[in-house]
């Protein structure tokens, strides 16, 4: 499906360097955030805080965090005049595809984790509790599949993908989708919020935030296994006809 | 005998005029514009900053005509419309979005493209680079700014029922408001972008850096202020994205939103005074760190 | 012999900007350069070559195969591009070993060792590229492209940055591919090394093949441009008012005491120095063409 040797390679060229660090931070906000709004206040409520930064301002924060990853897997390479080094390789292209975006996945998904895991730790040690955040990274981990799918391909496509990416997160799914009922099926920090609805009880504050999506782990993986197959196929189609340089 | 001599004249350096500072500073100012815009470049270098500000205008349009359906019905509803003040946020994310490339673009291209080193060897100093640059950024920052307000200004001066020069009299306010306005949200973001695109040489990657710092430095600011410590609430200051908003509603009299340096007890001109500190020294960083760089 | 590299009408445009047009050419194995002044269209000829750009027109075969269509071409093929790019955080070994890797070559570390040690990297291989001369990358990437020993070899401007020992080093290397079999294009400028290398030469003019051919074989064919030759004398003087009369010169010119004779019928100059020579009693201390390099064969196809 993917070839390992590609996929170490730019999974290290997307991990090596201060990026990673800076992307873990952002990506770190909302569990921060939470953790210092939900200090010296009940359980309950502290529990609550959590959930609504989480679905609120991680929809910003955490999704520029993906978006930037997916974006530099493969636009590091064309911008930095390397890609012919990976490009002339008896790799077929589609598995060069999948192996673009599992780089991208595995990168973002890391911070990701990492930036859920500063969340979990601050409700373990100040709630004692250590499941209450577990649900929240499904949908950090759902975020990190879905922004890198679609921004691998367009990060191949275009050199602007990262000032694209943040007109799809900002004016798209923050304002648009909000507008247009319907629209909320096609953002994809709705879709990992609907897996996160789905695994635990949220409060009214943080449901707003899914609009009208409905909770549910299934068709959110379905959402999200969709949108890596279109994203992997755009890219296979690119590299075979367009360009390379 | 003849009188033709052959002179050989050799090598002359310029003996034409030369004009001053100013022009290197508009020179660079003009090429800062003409890039940001996509000017004199290839049409796709257009549609991101163009629709952009096609969107804004397109608001400033919107709220005319609900000004204008409002008018035809009558009711009084006029009064609840967005106006001037809340036309700041009506498209606040294109703007902040359009904020957020300006920048980067200005700096870091000639730094990514090693030509610093061509400007520098040039009679110019740092602070002509930069004022060009500035002055840049002013112009075509602000025009996000001023542009819908200036079509939303004339848009209801046209449907006034005072007429449009009795309506454009009575409202001269809005001449020194909106650029007021405009200069605090220019000054703060221009401020912080100033040190980050400084550093980031790819405009995509500084200006999700700006955006992050600004969403994400929001929303610790809050929580941290929060948090009940001894001087937490001077972290409250740390939102950094509501204080232009803060200076606009304080501007122009009005009470649009709370603010998270407001909820903890901050007058309108602390706001004012972080937004002159976040430019200054951003100013100052900027020219210290071009200074090690020229 | 069988040609490994073959195009028939290849165009590219961009645009209005035609970069190849109606290029058909074949390369077999052994060193074959590729020459024509900037804007010539070497380096999109390569990209079409190597699949990197797809034609806009015609067809390119790669060992029998469209590259664009069949990826495992690739194992028998490399590249080494113009582009001064390289991973700067990869060491040299890491950079030659991810293009083993990629090209899921067998025997990698002995293979890779091998390819360091060809372009004499061993001393700096642990070094990353980052702190390496524009001369030691471009060792590195010619290491990572014959890592493997490819069939086929694309260098455009390999020696751009070597020193002149690197240089002649690396000539050697081609040199030694091409007798070995490989098929070995060469891209550049430095018309004497691809003198040097290159048995058979392909010039390329605003996009279009200009000649093809030994740089003999070209010389030759330029029947529209006279011969120079060199002629030293004991009395170049009296030689050179001699030959003025002789048949089959176009002209004679006299600089200090070497005479510089111009002749559209070489074969009747060389019938004709010796025995006027002879006939006034006038020895010839030296006779050579003048123009027989590969840069007045090109300065020649440039200007036409």
């Amino acid at each position: 499906m993917i070839d390992f040797a590609l996929t170490r390679h730019i999974f290290r060229q997307l991990t090596r360097g201060k990026r990673i660090w800076g992307l873990s931070l952002l990506s770190a906000i909302a569990g921060l955030s939470a953790w210092i709004a939900g200090t010296g206040r009940r359980a309950a409520d502290a529990a609550e805080n959590y959930h609504v930064i989480v679905t609120n301002a991680a929809g910003a924060t955490l999704s520029i965090a993906m978006l930037v990853m997916g974006a530099a897997a493969l636009r590091d390479e064309r911008d930095g005049g390397t890609l012919s080094y990976l490009y002339l390789k008896p790799i077929a292209r589609w598995r060069f595809a999948s192996s673009a975006w599992a780089a991208s996945v595995l990168a973002a998904g890391l911070a990701a984790t990492v930036g859920w895991a500063v969340g979990w730790v601050a409700m373990g040690l100040t709630l004692g509790s250590w499941t209450l955040a577990l649900p929240a990274l499904a949908a950090y981990l759902a975020a990190a599949v879905g922004y890198t799918a679609i921004f691998v391909p367009v990060g191949y496509l275009v050199s602007r993908a990262v000032l694209i990416g943040l007109a799809y997160v900002f004016i798209w799914e923050a304002i648009i989708t909000r507008l247009v009922a319907g629209l909320g099926a096609t953002s994809i920090w709705r879709t990992a919020l609907s897996i996160y609805a789905d695994l635990t009880v949220l409060p009214e504050d943080a449901l707003e935030a899914l609009g009208t999506v409905t909770p549910s782990v299934i068709v959110g993986v379905v959402k999200l296994v969709v949108t890596v197959l279109l994203g992997t196929a755009v890219l296979t189609w690119t590299l075979k006809r367009r360009d390379a340089l | 005998m003849s009188n033709t001599v052959i002179y050989d004249r050799g090598y002359r350096s310029y003996g034409g005029v030369r004009k001053g500072q100013s022009s290197i500073r508009w020179a660079i100012a003009r090429d800062g514009i003409r890039r940001v815009l996509g000017l004199r470049r290839k049409a796709r270098r257009k549609i991101f900053p163009w629709t952009l500000l096609s969107i804004g205008l397109m608001m400033a349009v919107v709220v005319i005509g609900f000004h204008f359906a409002a008018g035809s019905i009558g009711g009084g509803f006029e009064e609840s419309l967005p106006s001037y003040a809340n036309l700041f946020d009506v498209y606040s994310w294109v703007s902040l979005l359009f904020i957020a490339i300006t920048g980067p673009e200005l700096l870091g291209p000639d730094r990514s493209q090693g030509v610093l080193n061509v400007y520098f060897s040039r009679p110019m100093r740092v602070t002509d680079y930069l004022g060009g640059k500035l002055l840049a950024f002013l112009v075509v920052a602000g025009a996000i700014y001023v542009v819908p307000q200036l079509l939303l200004h004339i848009g209801l001066a046209a449907l006034s029922d005072q007429g449009f020069l009795g309506y454009l009299g009575s409202h001269l306010d809005i001449l020194w408001k909106v650029p007021a306005v405009t200069l605090g949200f220019l000054a703060l973001n221009g401020g912080v972008l100033a040190i980050i695109s400084s550093y980031v040489d790819r405009t995509g990657i500084a200006a999700a850096s700006y955006i992050g710092v600004l969403t994400a430095g929001g929303g610790l600011a809050g929580a941290l202020a929060q948090a009940g410590f001894p001087g937490s609430r001077f972290l409250s200051l740390l939102a950094l994205a509501d204080h232009p908003r803060y200076v606009r509603d304080w501007i122009f009299d009005v009470d649009l939103l709370r603010y998270t340096p407001e909820v903890h007890g901050f007058a309108p001109w602390v706001s004012a005074v972080v937004i002159a500190v976040v430019a200054v020294g951003g100013g100052w960083w900027t020219v210290r760190r071009y200074r090690r760089l020229a | 012999m069988t040609a490994t590299v073959e195009t028939i009408g290849l165009s590219k445009w961009f645009g209005q900007k035609v970069a190849v047009s109606e290029v058909s050419l074949s390369f077999e194995p052994g060193v074959t350069g590729l020459l024509g002044p900037n804007g010539a269209g070497k380096t999109t000829l390569i990209r079409l070559l190597t699949g990197l750009q797809r034609p806009s027109q015609g067809t390119v075969k790669l060992l029998g195969v469209d590259p664009r269509q069949d990826h495992r071409v690739y194992r028998r093929v490399s590249m080494v591009p113009e582009d001064e790019a390289v991973y700067p955080r990869l060491t040299a070994r890491e950079f030659v070993r991810l293009s083993a890797d990629l090209a899921r070559l067998p025997d990698r570390g002995r293979q890779v060792e091998e390819a360091i040690a060809t372009v004499e990297l061993i001393d700096d291989q642990d070094r990353t590229l980052q702190g390496f001369s524009k001369g030691m990358r471009q060792r590195a990437k010619v290491a990572a492209a014959i890592v493997g020993k490819p069939e086929v070899l694309i260098l455009d401007e390999p020696l751009n940055g070597a020193d002149p020992v690197q240089r002649a080093h690396l000539i050697d290397l081609f040199r030694r591919l091409g007798n070995e079999g490989h098929t070995v294009i060469v891209s550049s400028h430095v018309l004497f090394e691809v003198e040097r290398m290159a048995g058979r030469v392909i010039a390329m003019v605003d996009g279009r093949l200009a000649a093809e051919g030994t740089v003999a074989t070209l010389r030759a064919a330029m029947t529209d441009k006279p011969r120079l030759v060199r002629v030293k004398a004991d009395e170049p003087r009296k030689l050179a008012s001699l030959l003025l009369a002789a048949d089959g010169i176009d002209g004679v010119r006299l600089d200090g005491t070497v005479i510089e004779v111009s002749t559209s019928d070489p074969t009747r100059l060389a019938h004709a120095l010796p025995l006027t020579a002879r006939a006034a009693g006038i020895r010839l201390r030296e006779v050579r063409p003048a123009d027989e390099s590969l840069e007045s064969v090109f300065r020649y196809l440039v200007g036409r």
